[in-house]
């Protein structure tokens, strides 16, 4: 039995005359500790594929099965502990709450996970440590660049101690120095034994991964 | 996720976007304002009232007066012997007063009169009571002096409100801003203690029927009424502001029973009376009053009375219907708060979905961080609740502003008018209580649908542009 496995999974969307089927019966497996880069073509269902991993979406057929038990068998209770505690997810536009300190962002997937007032704060400090931002914690994601706005998305990915991160174009928004240093952090967070899928548009960036799938019309291409 | 950190949030929130969320509480602070100071007027009417009835005692009194106007049939039911067996005399007082569950009974007589102190004269309907009825709880409102002490000596319990018409008003702090206004000078200010032992001259009119008689047969020199003076001693003040209960017909004047009896008078004060006389009840009383002695002996007294043809009116029984009509006065005034209130929801309502289209990004990264729908729920939830606390907390002060300055404006004018101020407006625990409550509880419902839409909304079509 996988980590993961993914089987006949399909998202198809239908819009009046035409269906798009974003992610069209694909199924694959990942192992644990894996880091998977998936490449393809812009529309290629990339980021609906990453997105029903995150427990984001749901299929409209197909199932993924994270040790065995399948994601989408439980409901919404299942997807929203799925997304607290078994998966983190950063994106492309790393998507920090504007109005909340980069502390109060990561604070904030720490509420939601259950941790109690008194122990956030500290953890929040330690994550952002880990990320080497902790000088930064009171600043507005505005006041922060890029490469660290990033930095703090990932921080508040951990925050919960997922076992799984899911990264969505994470340097596509960054200079290539800046996306390299992303990379690096995700690189050292997957050595630490965390499964690590990212999607990207960069061959270079492919190649870290210990393996690359490619997608194209919602399908695997074989590579 | 605790219910403080949704509140902290959500004070965080409606900080960011302050100038809306004021806007939007103030929405509630004048629903809850006007609420509150509708609702605090009603009720100050009603303890007015109510206070003024319990504490004259009057709740265990029921007064007999002789007959029932049948509208119907005016002229045959006040001519009909038959129908009226019984008249308002010592008889029927001393038979009242045996009745069980009676424990006193007097009786008034109630003529009408023209008074006449120091230069200023007025006239009024005076009544001759037994002094010993000063010993009852219905005459001791008295701000100087003694009640009758007599019953055969010329001696006069008088009220404020009779002073009033005679130009003399009582001395006391309340005075002063009274004082300033009447700069034409018409009152003379003196002290309750000052006008005991002075002569109060009260002339009546007498009705000689032979004279009538002689007047219709074209005598000029006839005249059918006479008058006569009989000088009074004033021994008590009463207190009496006429915009109570205790302001009876009749109360302004008191004087001794067995006084009365002696002199001449017109023999009746109303058509009701005259035509009585000349069907033949005599009634030596205009009414008879009736203490029971506790309330519960006022419904089974009340009903003898009546079985034995009599007119009665309780107090207590009208009570009843007072409280009916205040109810029905609060719930009108109510109702204008609550629609108010009303307007308020909506802009919450507004405000939060306004909220809810700008977050939506936000929301779709709460979910994505493990928010579930429930905490979702909670944020807006929080958000809503805070406006009503707020809301509510300033609608209170808000009102309560308002009744203070609504109250002193009016109590100015009726101090102009020479009455003693009153309290307008009473804020009963409940409505405070109740306001804070209903103010919370409607921004909640208002804010069901926002919440509910805000939970609904789908992360991945959230973070999709950004
Ligand atoms: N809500 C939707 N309704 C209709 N079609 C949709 C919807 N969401 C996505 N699609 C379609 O599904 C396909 C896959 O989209 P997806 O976002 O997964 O692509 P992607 O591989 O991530 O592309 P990119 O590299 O540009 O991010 C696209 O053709 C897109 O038009
Ligand atoms: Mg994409």
């Amino acid at each position: 039995m996988s980590f993961i496995e993914i089987n006949h999974l399909q998202k198809i969307y239908r819009k009046a005359t035409v269906t798009v089927p974003a992610v069209n019966d694909i199924s694959f497996t990942i192992e644990k500790g894996e880091f998977l880069a998936i490449v393809g073509k812009s529309g290629s269902g990339k980021s609906t594929l990453l997105n029903l991993l995150g427990g984001l979406d749901t299929p409209t057929s197909g199932e993924i099965l994270f040790d065995g038990a399948n994601l989408f068998g439980e409901g919404k209770d299942g997807l929203v502990k799925h997304r607290r505690h078994r998966v983190g997810m950063v994106f492309q536009s790393f998507q920090l709450i504007l109005g909340q300190t980069a502390l109060e962002n990561v604070e904030l997937a720490l509420a939601f996970g259950g941790i109690s007032r008194s122990e956030r704060r500290a953890r929040a400090l330690a994550l952002l440590e880990q990320v080497g931002l902790a000088d930064r914690a009171d600043h507005y994601p505005t006041e922060l660049s890029g490469g660290e706005a990033q930095r703090v998305a990932i921080a508040r990915a951990l925050a919960n101690d997922p076992d799984i991160l899911l990264a969505d174009e994470p340097t596509g928004n960054l200079d290539t120095q800046t996306g390299e240093m992303i990379l690096g952090l995700l690189q050292e967070l997957n050595r630490q034994g965390r499964t690590v899928i990212m999607i990207t548009h960069d061959p270079d960036m492919a190649k870290v991964a210990q393996r690359t799938i490619r997608m194209q019309d919602g399908q695997l291409q074989n590579s | 996720m605790t219910t403080l950190d949704l509140i902290r949030m959500a004070l965080r929130n409606l900080w960011r976007t302050r100038l809306r969320s004021s806007l939007t509480i103030l929405g509630v602070v004048i629903g809850i304002g006007a609420l509150i100071s509708m609702v605090a007027f009603g009720s100050g009417m009603e303890k007015n009232v109510t206070d003024a009835f319990t504490t004259s005692g009057l709740f265990s009194r029921i007064t007999v007066t002789p007959v029932k106007l049948d509208m119907n049939r005016p002229l045959e039911s006040l001519t009909d012997t038959s129908g009226i067996s019984v008249a308002l005399d010592d008889d029927l007082l001393d038979n009242i007063k045996k009745m069980s569950g009676v424990s006193d009974a007097f009786g008034e007589i109630q003529q009408p009169a023209k008074v006449r102190l120091g230069e200023h004269e007025t006239t009024l309907t005076y009544t001759g009571i037994d002094p010993e009825v000063g010993k009852t709880k219905a005459y001791q409102d008295l701000l100087a002096g003694t009640f009758l002490t007599d019953d055969s000596l010329g001696q006069a319990v008088i009220s404020t409100s009779l002073l009033r018409r005679l130009k003399i008003r009582i001395d006391g702090e309340d005075m002063e801003r009274a004082k300033k206004k009447d700069t034409a000078n018409v009152y003379t200010y003196v002290k309750a203690e000052d006008l005991i032992g002075d002569t109060l001259l009260l002339s009546t009119a007498s009705f000689n029927p032979m004279q009538m008689m002689g007047a219709m047969m074209g005598n000029q020199d006839a005249n059918p009424l006479s008058e006569r003076s009989s000088a009074l001693v004033i021994v008590g003040v009463r207190e009496i502001n006429h915009d109570g209960p205790s302001a009876s017909k009749g109360g302004d004047l008191l004087i001794p029973e067995g006084f009365a009896a002696g002199i001449p008078s017109i023999g009746f004060n109303s058509i009701t009376e005259f035509l009585r006389k000349g069907s033949g009840g005599s009634d030596k009383y205009a009414t008879i009053q009736v203490t029971v002695a506790s309330p519960n002996d006022l419904t089974p007294v009340r009903k003898e009375l009546e079985d034995m043809g009599l007119n009665v009116f309780a107090l207590a029984e009208q009570m009843k219907e007072i409280r009916r009509a205040f109810l029905a006065v609060n719930a009108v005034l109510g109702v204008v708060g609550f629609i108010a209130l009303i307007v308020a929801g909506l802009g919450i309502i507004n405000t939060l979905l306004m909220s809810i289209l700008e977050r939506t990004r936000e929301i779709g990264i709460m979910k994505a961080i493990g928010g579930s729908e429930g905490q979702i729920k909670g944020v807006f939830f929080g958000e809503a609740a805070v406006i009503g606390l707020v809301g509510a907390i300033g609608g209170i002060i808000l009102g309560w502003l308002v009744t203070l300055a609504a109250g002193a404006i009016i109590n100015m004018k009726i101090q102009e008018m020479g009455e003693a101020p009153v309290d307008l407006f009473y804020f009963p625990w409940w409505l405070i209580l109740g306001s804070i409550g209903f103010a919370i509880g409607l921004s909640l419902i208002a804010g069901l649908y926002p919440a509910a839409r805000a939970a609904r909304i789908d992360p991945v079509e959230a973070l999709r542009w950004s």
